[in-house]
């Protein structure tokens, strides 16, 4: 029985000429982290809201310092962006948009549509007008 | 001969192959994979629908979240975005963890992972249930 480091190994990464859809493949599970660290904040949140109005009064508060809104803007396009691109996931899985052509097309709407989100979002949504 | 065939498991239709497709070196096939692909379709729904009611508030302050969130069929919706979204991320943490992170140290990330997220949920479910019965 051959010993496991005797096995054919796939082709590593660096093998492959560089695109962008690399990159979007990354951020994919990149920002799927970052918004996993984000759902620990989120119950958080839910806690602090559920204690009373002690520590649920506190949020506006929070919610006011620039880096707590910083790392909410951040959250919110890891939210756009990966949600977009895991519409783009299932739309492969169901066999259609994988030909080069359209997986690079849509991978530049994925990148350019969660960005015009998070904008949108920041612009009128519940922290319109004072983003930082 | 047909005894020495019938002697050995081996016998079968199916090529070796046949018998490893679809169950993954864990045993479990394809499993993670559709609970991965149904957590996604079930937050296509919720993860706008939460946007959407944060953009809703008025502001910030305890009352205004409080109410957001009061009613059963926003606190339902709530509750099946908060699962739905830790289970999802458990998933995907995994994958990550299994992907990029070596020996020991993938272990008990796979553990700490696992548990976190457990405990996250129970905090969360309960969290809203108290939310719900907020006065």
């Amino acid at each position: 029985m051959p010993s496991a480091a005797n096995r054919p190994l796939s082709p590593h990464l660096s093998v492959y000429r560089w695109q962008y859809t690399m990159a979007l493949s990354i951020l994919h599970r990149f920002t799927g982290v970052v918004l996993s660290i984000g759902s620990v904040a989120l119950v958080g949140c839910l806690l602090a809201l559920a204690s009373g109005p002690h520590w649920g009064g506190n949020l506006e508060g929070l919610f006011r310092l620039p880096i707590v809104r910083l790392a909410a803007l951040g959250w919110t396009y890891c939210l756009f962006y990966h949600f977009a691109n895991g519409v783009r996931h299932l739309v492969w899985d169901i066999g259609r948009g994988f030909e080069p052509k359209h997986a690079q097309l849509s991978g530049w709407f994925v990148f350019l549509a969660s960005l015009a989100a998070t904008g949108a979002y920041w612009w009128w949504g519940p922290f319109a007008g004072r983003i930082l | 001969m047909v005894g020495a065939l019938r002697g050995a498991d081996t016998v079968s239709l199916r090529t070796p192959l046949g018998h490893a497709e679809g169950l993954g070196s864990a045993g479990h096939g394809t499993g993670h994979w559709w609970a991965q692909r149904i957590s996604a379709v079930a937050l296509v729904p919720l993860a706008p629908w939460f946007l959407w009611r944060l953009a809703s508030l008025p502001t910030l302050l305890y009352e205004d979240l409080l109410n957001c969130f009061q009613g059963l069929g926003d606190a339902t919706l709530l509750t099946a975005f908060v699962l739905t979204l830790l289970y999802h991320s458990e998933l995907g943490v995994r994958v990550v963890l299994e992907d990029y992170v070596g020996g020991g140290l993938r272990v008990a990330g796979l553990i700490v992972s696992r548990l976190a997220h457990v405990v996250l949920a129970l905090a969360g479910l309960l969290a809203i249930a108290r939310i719900v019965t907020q006065v």
